[in-house]
């Protein structure tokens, strides 16, 4: 007995002794926040395989030469002022800007980046194809010093476009196009270049101070950032790395963290129950998911009245809304998701995107036409897919659906992420459930996926005339034109249906009330802290 | 007369089975002296060892009970102590020795440590002296090299060793009596006479009474003093060995006796087994149990519960042959006593 | 005893041989690689990525030069965490499984063992019947409904008493003790009901009766006659159980936030990171060979008449 009561006395003494201190959410004292995040970045190394999670410490810890400020509108960065033509850019630097060990930070960090960026071993090689020669270095048909970028001096840097880039400043901002230091690249090399706080350089508002690998990440406010008044926070820290929403809504509950998604129907119930006062806010991820549709030779999907009767007998609302349930998701009726922007508003309220559809008794008439072309009295699809729960409730409903309506038997074939893509890159499906994210705030880069040589379109759709229309977009920059061809896009997408998109996913969130001057954004960091501060406590 | 040792008065005992209430002991008294041995005889099932596992509080309750009865150990009734109360007396006053040698001690400890153990619990020793006890134990129980033999597990034993461990683990707090529970029947007939010959020595050296069950007649004749018979939960005749043996009362001693091999009976006669068996013991008969099976029985065994009948010696019987107003005219030798109700 | 312990062990390395060559060609032949991603990579770009990482060689080359490398004690590089050595994750991720896992492994033993000798005790009344239904409940229920839960209560637990006891795991002691209770949950029950059984078997057995019969309170019977006896069957499942919950749980671990080895597995599995599905399952396989191995040996010292390493 005896012992017992040891034990019990050194397990209250534990108990006490561990107690951390409560809620490190937002800390103003500290000038400190905390957000939890769902997977470890693989690096921090702009050449290496690029991720959203990578991306959000890259957005805070590197500076491209422009830079989305206080506002989130593009504004300088390294760079002070530029100039763009249809021929290419000239960008003038600050002579300010500095990396963390105090180095200035010239035109030859970034060309340095820039050719890394640009070669075949980088898989993300492709966002640097509005330089000149890009492509070719990416297919190593050229050496990586042709490419089309040179330092006059020190502080200025010409760019040579292939074609004309209308969002090339834009495209700045990207991670591949952040400076890297050219002597802890080589120290390090590729592999291991980025993957621990002393591996690199920094030369964005903060620098990464500690990363205890699957365990934690702190960012604190770098010193020698040439803007860091402008910066009041003084840590970023990231206390726990997991993809389970309930853990992450409990830390949120508990104060430890200062934002949360709710990414399931449950967590937002069980936030709903708890009446909390902090409101809910809606994001949007910027992703569209669709249906899309083998169009090699042989495959039933090839056939275009086939693919118009299936996209008749699926509604993309009853997806959302009852097969679904995520907050924050919308049906999308486009590839061109509604948070683009337009010539001058979002491209959604110049172009009227939600073109009507067939009524759903056309349905069987398409199916005949097509049962008819085919030559086939039965028709079995193979759909791919991959996810969770709620994908294979998606999955489920289209399967009845088809069934039901049309007669169709499909076939599931889920499989894990890496081997769907696999699959749907040899063509080994009918049709699948895919799903594109934007690279650059741009339509065209969700109009050239269809594109016939773009590699992802896994369908093979091919069409001339769309073809022609990515690029008449891709040579003007008048903006107004190829805004115009992105909606003839568009309808060409309707009347063939090469995809069916079904929605675009987003998201409800909650944040610490008192956590001021963030963003939530679809390209680059999410959320964006660079500018947060906290309100002090009342 | 010698004083009572352990005195067994009326025990009853019964099991709640699927069935219903065994009544597996109906009655029970006998008694044992200091120094003596008394044999409990009779055929299997028929209580002998519930009897002293009840006393030894070895019957799992439940289902089993004791309903009632006493046992008095020098006078302290063992039945009506706490189980904290009597375990003292178990191992230290009373030991214990089973049939099966081999499965009744724990094949994962040593012969020492298992021997020691009682001397631990009772005598307070330490391990080490226990188990320095524990070789002269061996050493007094004739089994060679002692010493060795104690760090030995039970497997690595025979069975007369074994049953001489076992010996010597009940002797190890020089109790005052020693149960054995047919102690030899597992064993070969060689082996049986030398076990048998240990306990007699021991209790020469020890002065300690023992209570032998047994079904064996020929184990009663060589170690017994005295002898209770006891069939269906109940006693039936007990007495001194040669007054049971010789004298015997009762038709179910006698049909005992004609079912012992023997050799001065002539081979012609053979065996003679007893027909018909045991009564059902959920729901014993009213008059004497052994009605059904006994040669010499009458009307009157089977209605009314038998008086138990005693000669001046103590030799006594539960059979209605004993009765004054009995007809002579029976087949069996029934030894008549003199009469007197008891 | 030593030829026998060389002999299971040459038997052993046969049998992680076998699971890593089943694994790697396995790994293989399923579409995709670790360099796939949702965007397509240019022809060049993945000839250029092929060469770097070797994967333009022929597979049995690949094999051979796999062999090659453990034989050194070298899985490589991780793929998907990059400039990370797939034994520095093993290293890493198992200490922090370990660590879990014999708190959990603690726990279930003395759990299960505690548990079924009251059952066993109690046979067929309440607290038998109460205990078996969570037995029931701990084999049937999977453990992330139960973290879930935990974590959910201790969080509301918090809120409500205004206490600060940890939800996650966050490096301290106490912060593990939830998540190994969750983790031992399911061997705990399932302990338990073979306890159980196993006990019940013995406390009928003669030698207990000779036990009591000697003086013995039932406590002293448990400790050295009832436990030692039924204690056997309870360690055969211990080895096996020991391997696979020190090994890591991922779902406990991305409940809990634990950075131990079950996650780095799995990331590993959904990833095609090659290498370090390489490095986990040989490592995973030679643990629990070697941990069945300790459990025979074990045996021996439990149950004197097992001898290990001696033909009957």
């Amino acid at each position: 007995m005896r012992i017992i009561n040891r034990f019990a006395v050194l397990f209250i003494l534990l108990l006490i002794s561990s107690c951390s201190e409560q809620g490190n959410g937002v800390d103003f004292n500290k000038r400190s926040v905390s957000v939890i995040i769902a997977a470890e970045p693989p690096t921090l190394s702009t050449v290496g395989p690029v991720s959203s999670i990578g991306i959000f410490f890259q957005g805070h810890i590197f500076e491209g030469l422009l830079r989305y400020d206080e506002n989130n509108k593009l504004s300088g960065g390294v760079a002070e002022k530029w100039e763009i033509t249809p021929e290419g850019a000239t960008f003038h630097l600050r002579k300010n800007a500095k990396w963390s060990d105090g180095r200035v930070v010239t035109a030859h960090d970034f060309i340095y980046a820039w050719r890394l960026g640009a070669s075949p071993e980088n898989e993300y090689n492709f966002i640097t194809f509005p330089m000149k020669n890009a492509s070719k270095i990416a297919e190593g048909k050229l050496t990586s010093d042709k490419l089309g970028v040179t330092a006059v001096d020190d502080f200025t840097l010409k760019v040579d476009f292939e074609a004309p880039c209308a969002y090339f400043p834009a495209l700045t901002t990207f991670t591949t196009y952040m400076p890297i230091r050219q002597d802890s690249f080589e120290k390090w090399g590729a592999d291991k270049y980025a993957v621990d706080p002393e591996k690199m350089f920094y030369n964005g508002p903060f620098v990464l101070t500690e990363w205890k690998h699957g365990v934690s990440l702190k960012m604190t406010k770098n010193n020698y950032y040439w803007d860091k008044e402008k910066i009041w926070l003084n840590e970023i820290n990231v206390p726990a790395i997991t993809d389970q929403s309930t853990t992450r809504f409990n830390m949120f509950i508990s104060k430890d963290v200062c934002m949360v998604n709710l990414e399931d129907s449950n967590s937002l119930k069980s936030a709903l129950k708890r009446r909390l006062e902090t409101p809910m806010k809606s994001f949007s991820s910027g992703f569209i998911s669709y249906l899309e549709f083998n169009n090699r030779e042989g495959r039933p999907t090839a056939n275009k009245n086939l693919r118009k009767a299936i996209s008749l007998v699926i509604n993309r609302s009853d997806i959302v809304n009852k097969v679904l349930g995520i907050p924050g998701y919308k049906p999308g009726s486009t590839m061109f998701p509604s948070w683009l922007g337009g010539y001058e508003k979002l491209l959604h309220e110049e172009y009227d995107f939600n073109l009507p559809l067939e009524s759903l008794s056309e349905a069987q008439k398409y199916l005949a036409l097509a049962k008819e072309e085919l030559g086939m009295e039965e028709i079995t699809l193979t759909y791919l897919y991959s996810g969770g729960p709620s994908t294979d409730g998606m999955a489920v409903y289209i399967q009845e659906q088809l069934m039901n309506k049309l007669g169709i038997k499909v076939n599931l074939d889920k499989q894990i992420f890496k081997i769907r893509i696999a699959k749907s890159l040899s063509g080994e499906f009918d049709f699948l459930g895919g799903g594109w994210g934007p690279d650059y705030n741009d339509p065209m880069t969700f109009g050239d996926l269809l594109a016939s040589w773009n590699q992802n379109n896994r369908g093979k759709f091919k069409n001339e005339k769309y073809d022609a229309l990515v690029v008449q977009a891709n040579n003007s920059v008048d903006q107004k034109e190829r805004m115009d061809c992105f909606y003839e896009m568009h309808k060409i997408l309707h009347e063939e249906v090469p995809v069916f998109p079904i929605f675009e996913s987003g998201g409800i969130y909650l944040a610490d009330p008192r956590l001021k001057g963030f963003f939530r954004n679809i390209i680059g960091s999410d959320p964006q802290l660079t500018y947060a501060r906290i309100e002090e406590d009342e | 007369m010698a004083e009572k040792v352990l005195d067994i008065q009326n025990l009853k005992v019964e099991f709640d089975t699927h069935g219903g209430i065994v009544q597996a002991v109906r009655g029970v008294s006998y008694s044992v002296e200091k120094g003596k041995t008394l044999a409990v005889v009779g055929e299997s099932g028929c209580g002998k060892s519930v009897t002293v596992q009840s006393i030894m509080g070895l019957i799992p309750k439940p289902p089993g009970r004791v309903t009632q009865g006493k046992a008095l150990l020098n006078g302290v009734d063992l039945l009506s102590l706490s189980d904290k109360e009597s375990r003292q007396y178990r191992g230290r006053d009373i030991g214990m020795i089973f049939q099966d040698a081999m499965s009744s001690l724990n094949p994962t400890m040593t012969v020492g440590e298992q021997i020691a153990e009682t001397l631990q619990i009772h005598k307070g020793m330490s391990k080490q002296d226990a188990l320095k006890k524990a070789v002269n134990l061996l050493d007094l129980t004739r089994i060679p090299e002692a010493h060795k033999r104690i760090k030995q597990y039970p497997f690595e034993f025979s069975g007369g060793m074994l049953q001489r461990a076992m010996i010597a683990m009940s002797i190890a707090c020089k109790p005052q009596v020693l149960i054995a529970d047919e102690p030899t029947t597992a064993l070969d007939v060689t082996v049986q006479d030398q076990v048998l010959e240990l306990m007699k020595d021991l209790q020469r050296e020890e002065g300690m009474a023992i209570i032998l069950i047994t079904h064996d007649l020929g184990v009663v004749a060589k170690m017994a003093d005295d002898v209770a018979v006891m069939y269906a939960g109940e006693i039936v005749e007990s007495g001194t060995v040669d007054e049971v043996f010789y004298k015997s009362a009762h038709p179910y001693t006698l049909g005992l006796k004609s079912a012992m091999p023997s050799m001065e009976r002539n081979s012609h006669t053979g065996l003679v087994s007893i027909d018909g068996t045991p009564p059902d013991l959920f729901n014993p008969p009213q008059g004497c149990a052994y009605t059904a099976r006994c040669p010499a029985a009458m009307k009157l065994c089977r209605s009314r519960k038998v008086e138990i009948f005693s000669s001046e010696s103590g030799h006594r019987s539960q059979c209605w042959l004993h009765h004054k107003e009995a007809p002579v005219s029976v087949t069996a030798p029934i030894n008549r006593f003199s009469g007197a109700e008891v | 005893m030593s030829k026998y312990v060389f002999k299971r062990l040459l038997s052993g390395f046969f049998t992680v041989f076998f699971i890593a060559t089943v694994t790697f060609f396995g790994m293989h032949a399923i579409p995709g690689d670790p360099l796939s991603s949702d965007k397509v990579m240019s022809e060049a770009s993945k000839e250029a990525l092929n060469k770097k990482y070797g994967f333009d060689k022929p597979l049995y080359e690949q094999y051979f030069i796999f062999l090659k490398n453990t034989a050194q004690g070298d899985f490589g590089m991780s793929f998907t965490k990059k400039g990370q050595d797939v034994n520095d994750i093993i290293k890493q991720g198992f200490s922090e499984s370990a660590k879990l896992g014999v708190l959990a492994i603690l726990f279930a033993a003395f759990g299960g063992i505690l548990w079924g000798a009251l059952t066993a005790k109690y046979r067929n009344k309440w607290p038998d019947y109460l205990i078996m239904i969570f037995v029931i409940l701990g084999i049937s229920v999977p453990s992330f409904v139960f973290a879930s839960f935990a974590q959910l209560f201790i969080v509301f637990l918090n809120q409500e008493l205004n206490l600060v006891f940890p939800y996650r795991g966050d490096g301290s002691f106490v912060s593990l003790l939830v998540p190994a209770l969750v983790l031992g949950l399911g061997t705990m029950a399932f302990l338990t009901r073979l306890m159980r059984s196993s006990l019940l078997e013995v406390i009928n057995s003669d030698f207990v009766r000779t036990a009591k019969a000697k003086g013995l309170n039932s406590w002293q019977i448990f400790k050295s006659h009832e436990l030692r006896n039924s204690i056997l069957p309870v360690i055969t499942i211990l080895g096996p159980a020991i391997a696979s919950i020190t090994t890591g749980s991922f779902v406990i671990e991305t409940i809990f936030t634990i950075p131990g080895l079950g996650k780095q597995f799995v990331e590993g599995v959904q990833q095609n990171d090659y290498t370090l599905i390489m490095g986990t399952t040989v490592f995973y396989g030679s643990f629990l060979v070697l941990m069945v191995l300790v459990v025979d040996i074990v045996y021996g010292f439990v149950d004197p008449r097992i001898k290990v390493g001696e033909s009957k």
